[in-house]
């Protein structure tokens, strides 16, 4: 620590290029911290979600049959089972899309009961409230909603009976995930299905798919066969699979873009090799006759190389710091799903590991080369 | 009894393009403990290598060069290192201050090798800005400070270990008529009250005079011989 004071003053030497360093080689880490951190919050948000299943229509976007429900449930192994419907909401503007599902309540929150802690009240509410909603805090509060207000949701996909697409909820509870996620249904608006069901003009007793709760999650290889063979060769086909395994279909675009971007990144951090490279050089050089001086004093070689070392150090976690920050700041004002999670540690600890590596493989050239300094030729430089 | 400083025929040549160039060939020079010797001589005679020689700053051809006890020729760069943080103080001609640090940060270096404190380093370091009345100076950086009192700052570095020898390579040579006075008092109290050995490389006879002898080196030998004694 007694070299901390020489080794940030050398730094600083030359604020301005520091400064520019410092930028560059924080922007590499802004984008690895969120395009890494993305990754990995939805790694670990898709891990959860290995205990329920997603029965689909075996052709994308069809509707199933909301009779199905009951084979569903007769299905061995099978614990718990409910149904959703897309709604397609928005508030005023169609522009921007909300995330409402019209499912039976009780059911859904009870097979997300790990998830989501909603009060048996709130629940009889909305049993007892045809047009009762549950919103997500979030989402109230970027809407200003509260409980007892009344929405005027309108739905892109469905025609209400009376001509029009408004579907009026009345919100009766907020709820918000017990481990701070935001995403997917935890920043979702839930209404009645029957409420849906009856007022909509078309499809009837249809549904976008049902969630099936299991007894026991090492035997969904088997259940998924069994329901999805229940329905074989009928006008509803079926494709079951994990709740995991489905978003993760979902993801798959986002997945070859992540792995494009994610090549840009090493790209960038390989850039920023040479970069950095360069400038610790040139700053030693220019510094020659000051490590000479040093040295005259009594540091060793090995004490400039390390001091070099340190000060490359130093530099690229101080970079690593100011971009983590901005990162943490960007997803706050994106306000998505990290919004509450923050940046996983992984990508912290990956960070600073990183700047470390960047620091070592690009100080060692010019450390070395201070480290061989002779002390009579660097103080020439200086006359 | 031997010399606190002995250079036993001591060669020394540099590289410089294609040519090596001799600048010591079996130089001899004995320094006793106490004295304030002032080394003079045209450019390129030696005297810059003479007292980086004796200074440990760079290494002998041929030879010997014992000081304080110490046989320099026979230590490697590390050991050689540790010694000159031990037992040498430098003072060079542009100070070679660090800029981005303060008089006090800047002084404080050569303590960083030892095992002192923090809170001890500062009051070493106090105690020679009094010494030599710099202590207004602690806080201000080396932009903020004349060439005289940069200079100041540097010999307090060279100081701040207490070493038994200090090495001036042309410490006036920067400096105005004033200001080199004011600095050649400093060094002769330091060798007077103190007791400190110092070898000074000048080109500047006023600056001489406030040594105990004077040494002639290289083709100046012959000519001013008369003035002091002279390096062989």
């Amino acid at each position: 620590m007694k070299y901390f004071g020489l080794i940030w003053a050398q730094l600083w030497r030359r604020p301005k290029r520091t400064w520019f360093t410092v930028i560059s080689i924080a922007v590499a880490f802004l984008l690895f911290a969120v395009l890494i951190g993305f990754n990995v919050v939805l790694d670990q948000a898709l891990a959860k979600l290995d205990s329920r299943l997603f029965v689909v229509s075996k052709y994308s976007q069809e509707q199933l049959p909301l009779a199905y429900r009951a084979q569903i449930e007769a299905v061995p192994g099978i614990k718990d089972v409910s149904h959703m419907a897309f709604f397609g909401g928005y508030y005023k503007d169609r522009r921007f899309g909300l995330p409402v599902y019209a499912t039976d309540i009780t059911k859904t929150f009870h097979i997300y009961r790990s998830l989501f802690d909603v009060p048996e009240d709130t629940l009889q509410k909305m049993r007892e409230n045809r047009t009762g909603a549950l919103v997500a805090k979030r989402l109230a509060g970027a809407y200003g909603w509260k409980v007892g207000d009344r929405v005027a949701l309108s739905s892109t996909i469905w025609t209400n009976k009376d001509g029009t697409s408004d579907y009026p909820v009345d919100i009766v509870g907020l709820f918000e995930s017990k481990d701070g996620a935001t995403e997917g249904f935890a920043g979702a608006i839930f209404i009645n299905y029957d409420y849906l069901n009856e007022s909509r003009m078309f499809l009837r007793d249809s549904v976008q798919f049902f969630i099936a709760e299991l007894g026991d999650p090492k035997s969904s290889p088997e259940i998924m066969s069994a329901i999805d063979a229940r329905f074989a060769n009928s006008s509803s086909e079926t494709r079951t699979m994990t709740e995991q395994a489905l978003l993760e279909s979902q993801m798959t675009t986002i997945s070859d873009i992540e792995l494009l971007i994610n090549a840009i990144v090493a790209a960038a951090f390989f850039a920023l090799l040479f970069v950095t490279a360069s400038t610790m050089a040139q700053s030693v050089r220019e510094r020659s006759p000051e490590f000479a001086m040093l040295k005259t004093l009594g540091f060793s070689d090995a004490a400039v190389v390390a001091l070099v070392l340190a000060e490359g150090l130093l530099l690229c976690l101080f970079a690593a710091v100011v971009g983590l920050l901005v990162a943490r700041v960007v997803f706050l004002i994106v306000g998505n799903i990290f919004a509450e999670a923050g940046i996983p540690w992984i990508v912290i600890l990956q960070s600073f590991g990183i700047a470390a590596a960047l620091a070592l493989i690009s100080g060692a050239l010019p450390a070395l080369r201070a480290g061989r300094l002779t002390i009579i030729q660097a103080l020439a430089l200086k006359r | 009894m031997s010399s606190f400083i002995t250079l036993h025929r001591v060669t020394k040549r540099y590289q410089a393009g294609q040519n090596m160039i001799e600048v010591l060939y079996e130089h001899d020079l004995s320094i006793e403990q106490g004295e304030f010797v002032a080394l003079m001589g045209p450019s390129g005679s030696g005297k810059t290598t003479l007292l980086n020689i004796i200074g440990g700053l760079d290494t002998v051809e041929k030879g010997q060069a014992t000081v304080a006890g110490a046989a320099l020729h026979a230590m490697s760069n590390r050991e050689l290192s540790r010694w000159r943080s031990q037992h040498v103080g430098i003072v060079f001609q542009f100070y070679h201050l660090l800029s981005m640090m303060t008089a006090e940060r800047n002084v404080m270096l050569p303590l960083l090798l030892t095992g002192l404190s923090a809170a001890q380093c500062k009051q070493r370091v106090r105690i020679v800005f009094e010494l030599l009345g710099i202590s207004d100076y602690l806080q201000r950086r080396p932009e903020e400070l004349s060439g005289g009192q940069q200079q100041r700052v540097a010999i307090a570095r060279a100081l701040v270990t207490d070493p038994a020898l200090l090495i001036c390579d042309e410490p006036t040579g920067d400096l105005d008529r004033e200001n080199a006075e004011q600095i050649m008092q400093v060094l002769q109290q330091l060798n007077r009250e103190h007791g400190k050995t110092i070898i000074m490389a000048t080109h500047d006879p006023q600056a001489a005079k406030y040594a105990t002898q004077v040494m002639l080196v290289g083709k100046a030998r012959e000519s001013e011989a008369a003035t002091g004694r002279t390096a062989r």
